[in-house]
């Protein structure tokens, strides 16, 4: 008996090591927090237990309690019921900031790519040069110019924030182009579009996705900042950003109206941009940050 | 084997190619003054050190780099200020098979997207059936079961990789095959599989081959006629036969002294005569 168990051990295969290591717990953190925030931002005005425009000046400055759970407002608002619904627009604004901004820039590095070095030269510098102006600057003058509110304020982050994306973009499309199978579909008369469509952009885009995530967080900032300052969303919307404005008058009577919204737009850029940290590492581990 | 034609119109016939690179500065000559010619179903051996222009040389005929100078004509018509039938009829007829496999295959793409895609640029399948059946038909000619159909390059070996590229050219039915080092990348005992795949087609579908590599014992094998080059330049070029028998030129000679006989006893004399040569030279 023991014989055998001998042999059977001596002819077990060694456990072989999974290559990829366990996700760390401040990462899966990370996507949590992610997905709760994505879930508020669509269920967050359906659950909120007040209505979050409802004046009641009567219940003015209420500290949290059983009955208004992260106290009032100046106009007696019910906090946790605007700050679930200020989800929906700081997070969603942020949402459509990146995505307009990685289409676009997609599309421009597409353009670049397949349109030879002159158009390449020309395309680049100019991103180049709006990317030398910080994103805050930038967008905070075409929010003004367009008219405070929260469609100027999206607008004006996909204005200043597509040429990162562009660049990331082609960076990683001039790569691909010259890849052997996509001289190998040249060879066989492919087309730039098919070339594009077919093999350049499917390969090229993890860089971005990785980046758009990362970028999601830092967007739901300016977004808060552009509300903050007035180029965003205006009173009496519910935004975090715009709430955070309103509280700071009472900032020594009635903390919370301020620090409940601003310990959201903390939490959302932390969670995304750890998500997007982790992605990054999962995807090249030799660009970990760490 | 059957010897090559020269009667015959060439199939492929390159006059005076030239390329440079590396712009007014430090210009480099990676290929000058080059010129052959290929009769249908010919294999032609290309040899050469690395450097020494072979690829680049494939890559201006085929269209992927710009040569400075020279021609080429596709069934005796010449290809530049050609019209867009005949471009597409060269896009079709001549194909090439790439040295790594590891990187000439999307890997986002199944095996039936990437052999059936010069199919779809061609429009040579009517329908989608149609398609797929002649996928199938050419995996069939490259040893390759319909299984693969839906599989990604990832899970195939380095010699399944490189049949599944020699399948994607053969798939629109081109009649001159150009390969680049096609087995250099490969492990050794595949290479044999490979060459033989590539010379059975040769000889099923009476292709025209272009051969680049750097094994002479290989080229000697497989081409009738072969093409040294040196630095850009062709030093030597005739049937294979003569060009390794009666060799004109050194470097030549060096190449062929470079290959190693399989018995080592002859090997051992002639180095040892090789070297009593340099040392009374």
């Amino acid at each position: 008996m023991t014989g055998t168990t001998t042999l059977a051990s001596v002819h077990a295969a060694p456990r072989v090591r999974r290559a990829r290591r366990r996700t760390p717990w401040i990462d899966r953190i990370a996507y949590g927090t992610v997905l709760v925030l994505l879930l508020l931002a669509v269920v967050g005005p359906l659950i909120a237990p007040h209505d979050p425009y409802s004046v009641d000046l009567g219940q003015a400055l209420r500290a949290p309690s059983g009955e208004h759970l992260l106290g009032t407002d100046g106009l007696g608002r019910d906090v946790l019921s605007r700050a679930l619904a200020g989800t929906r627009a700081s997070i969603l604004g942020a949402l459509m900031a990146v995505a307009g901004a990685a289409l676009i820039g997609i599309l421009v590095a597409s353009i670049a790519t397949i349109g030879g070095r002159w158009v390449d030269d020309i395309v680049m510098r100019f991103c180049d040069i709006t990317l030398s102006l910080p994103v805050m600057v930038m967008a905070l003058g075409v929010a003004v110019a367009l008219g405070p509110s929260l469609r100027s304020a999206v607008i004006a982050m996909v204005v200043a924030w597509w040429p990162g994306f562009a660049r990331i973009a082609r960076a990683e499309m001039r790569t691909v182009i010259t890849s052997p199978y996509v001289e190998a579909a040249r060879v066989l008369g492919a087309g730039r579009w098919r070339l594009m469509t077919r093999h350049v952009l499917p390969n090229s885009l993890d860089g971005v996705y990785v980046q758009a995530t990362l970028e999601i967080g830092g967007a739901t900032l300016i977004m808060a900042g552009l509300s903050f300052v007035g180029a965003g969303a205006q009173p009496p919307s519910a935004e975090w950003g715009a709430m955070v404005e309103t509280g700071s008058r009472y900032l020594t009577s009635a903390w919370w109206i301020s620090v409940v919204p601003g310990l959201l737009i903390t939490l959302t850029a932390l969670a995304f941009a750890l998500t997007g940290d982790s992605l990054r590492t999962r995807n090249h581990p030799d660009a970990a940050l760490s | 084997m059957t010897p090559s034609t020269p009667e015959a119109t060439p199939i492929l016939d390159v006059r005076g190619l030239t390329k440079t690179f590396g712009g007014r500065r430090a210009p480099q000559r990676a290929v000058d003054d080059v010129s052959f010619s290929v009769g249908p179903g010919a294999i032609l051996g290309i040899v050469g050190e690395s450097g020494s222009g072979k690829s680049t040389t494939l890559r201006c005929v085929v269209g992927l780099e710009r040569a400075d100078a020279g021609e080429v004509l596709f069934d005796g018509q010449p290809l530049a200020g050609a019209d867009r039938e005949t471009r597409r009829r060269f896009r079709r007829d001549v194909q090439m098979v790439f040295q790594d496999p590891y990187s000439s295959l999307n890997p986002r793409m199944t095996v039936e997207a990437i052999v059936g895609e010069g199919l779809d640029i061609h429009r040579a399948a009517a329908t989608k059936q149609a398609r797929r059946d002649r996928v199938v038909e050419v995996l069939g000619l490259v040893g390759l079961e319909a299984t693969v159909l839906d599989r990604f390059p990832r899970s195939f070996s380095g010699g399944q990789r490189q049949r599944i590229a020699i399948a994607r050219a053969l798939a629109v039915g081109p009649r001159v095959l150009v390969c680049d080092e096609p087995v250099s990348a490969l492990d050794v005992s595949v290479q044999a599989q490979v060459v033989n795949l590539l010379l059975d087609m040769q000889q099923r579908l009476g292709l025209a081959v272009v051969f680049v590599a750097h094994d002479l014992a290989l080229v000697r094998h497989l081409c009738h006629d072969v093409m040294v080059m040196q630095h850009g330049v062709v030093v030597e070029n005739g049937p294979c036969a003569g060009v390794f028998d009666d060799p004109q030129h050194d470097y030549t000679r060096s190449l062929l002294a470079a290959i190693p006989i399989p018995e080592p006893d002859r090997d051992r004399a002639r180095r040892a005569e090789a070297a009593s040569a340099r040392r009374s030279a």
